[in-house]
């Protein structure tokens, strides 16, 4: 154990104040590594104020850009509102009071989903019988007094003219001419079904050029097929003389 | 003269290098670099690799200045830092652990670094041509002085296995050592 001791001993002494200079070098790695870590941090701020910044700039376009449309929605909810309440009026003094207002507010929530100006418009064009005397109603509110009871039935289907509705709402857009209020809808509405004729429009764009290139490639086919037939026939003509 | 600061004393070098002062950290970096390269150099054979254990050990002695609590020395806490580094690099090579294959085919490479005394430029070959393992051990025991139950710890191997390892080492320095007075009294007549 004394020897193994003195091993330990021998290379304790000389190794433990032992040096070696390191390289030039090592230094400038080890300043680069310090200081590119202080300014990390800064980066980091720097990284972190830009995205906060654009995200900032970006919530406020949106916010610019959506309250712009809004105003133009509201305008068109609130005008038929307004047309609504007028002939709630006449029917208080009908003596039926509360079924009529209920079924003038049953008609304004279905109107109201399905785009209230649309409804006197289409009502005709959908055939189907109430729809028709809801028109007549609105106009003329003492002869309603005593119908909207019985219509009340016949309200409960709108869901199926709620779909033809949407679907006619295009052959309805040109004829907004009526009142000022209904223009301000049409427009909304047909600011969402232009996508869709646009995209058909492409569609049927790109079918046309398929088509094209299809009687492109035939005529080329053909004219391959011609000249097979052309070399053929010089081969048979070119053997024939051999 | 005058611009140029000095940091005196230990305490202020101390609290200069937890300022993030430069020329703190650089006169800290130029008193012990020699040191502690040395130290690397014993568990790392490469020069570039553990002069780059020696750079990312002083990276982790400013960051953990903080930790230092004015026990013990400060050189000796620097040293465990430094010791540590060069065991989790020895582990991030996979050469650590138990590789007891000789590397006696290794020729004995000239160095051109500045080697300070003879004598210890020996014993540095001698245990750098020692197996992984057991310069490993040696060096935590023989030297920097750790116990078998922290080398064990730290090696994540047996207490058991720490001694043997130990007792190789020395039986192979012993030899050499041998080797080495008999070469010299050849050489001297």
């Amino acid at each position: 154990m004394a020897k193994e001791n003195d091993i330990d001993r021998l290379f304790r002494e000389k190794l433990t104040d032992h040096t070696v200079q390191p390289s030039f070098l090592a230094w400038d790695k080890l300043e680069g590594r310090l200081s590119h870590k202080k300014k990390g941090p800064v980066l980091w701020m720097r990284i972190a104020a830009a995205t906060v910044l654009m995200g900032g700039l970006t919530a406020l376009i949106w916010v610019s850009v959506e309250n712009t449309p809004q105003e133009l929605d509201i305008l068109a909810d609130q005008e038929p509102v307004r047309e609504y309440k007028v002939p709630e009026n006449p029917t208080l003094p009908d003596t039926a009071p509360v079924e009529v207002e209920d079924a003038v507010e049953e008609e304004s929530t279905s109107k109201a989903v399905a785009a209230l100006p649309v409804v006197k418009k289409t009502t005709p064009i959908t055939v189907a019988p109430a729809p028709p005397t809801k028109a007549a109603n609105e106009p003329e509110p003492v002869a309603k007094a005593d119908i909207p009871v019985l219509e009340l039935d016949d309200i409960e289907f709108p869901p199926m003219d709620q779909d033809l509705l949407m679907a006619e709402n295009n052959l309805i857009d040109p004829e907004p001419t009526q009142d000022q209020e209904v223009v301000y809808k049409v427009t909304i509405i047909s600011n969402g079904l232009r996508e869709k004729p646009e995209k058909e429009g492409l569609v049927g764009e790109i079918e046309n050029k398929i088509d094209k290139l299809g009687g492109l490639l035939g005529k080329v086919d053909q004219g391959f097929a011609d000249l097979q037939d052309a070399k053929n026939n010089l081969f048979a003509s070119i053997t024939t003389r051999k | 003269m005058f611009i140029r600061r000095n940091f005196t004393t230990e305490a202020e070098l101390i609290n200069g290098c937890l300022r993030g002062d430069r020329k703190a950290q650089q006169q800290l970096y130029d008193q012990y670099c020699g040191k502690f390269l040395a130290i690397c150099l014993r568990y790392i054979k490469d020069h570039d690799l553990a002069e780059d254990v020696m750079i990312e050990g002083f990276m982790r002695i400013f960051e953990k200045l903080s930790q230092y609590e004015n026990k013990g020395s400060f050189e000796g806490w620097m040293k465990k830092v430094i010791v540590r580094e060069a065991l989790m690099a020895l582990r991030r090579n996979k050469n650590l652990m138990l590789e007891v294959a000789l590397d006696q085919h290794e020729e004995n490479q000239i160095h051109q670094y500045e080697w300070k005394g003879l004598e210890a430029d020996e014993l540095m070959e001698m245990v750098h041509d020692l197996p992984i393992g057991y310069r490993t051990v040696f060096n935590l025991y023989a030297i920097e002085g750790y116990a078998h139950g922290e080398i064990s710890e730290l090696l994540g191997i047996s207490e058991n296995t720490s001694k043997s390892q130990l007792s190789r080492a020395r039986n192979l320095l012993k030899q050499k050592l041998a080797d080495q007075h008999l070469k010299e009294r050849r050489i001297n007549g």
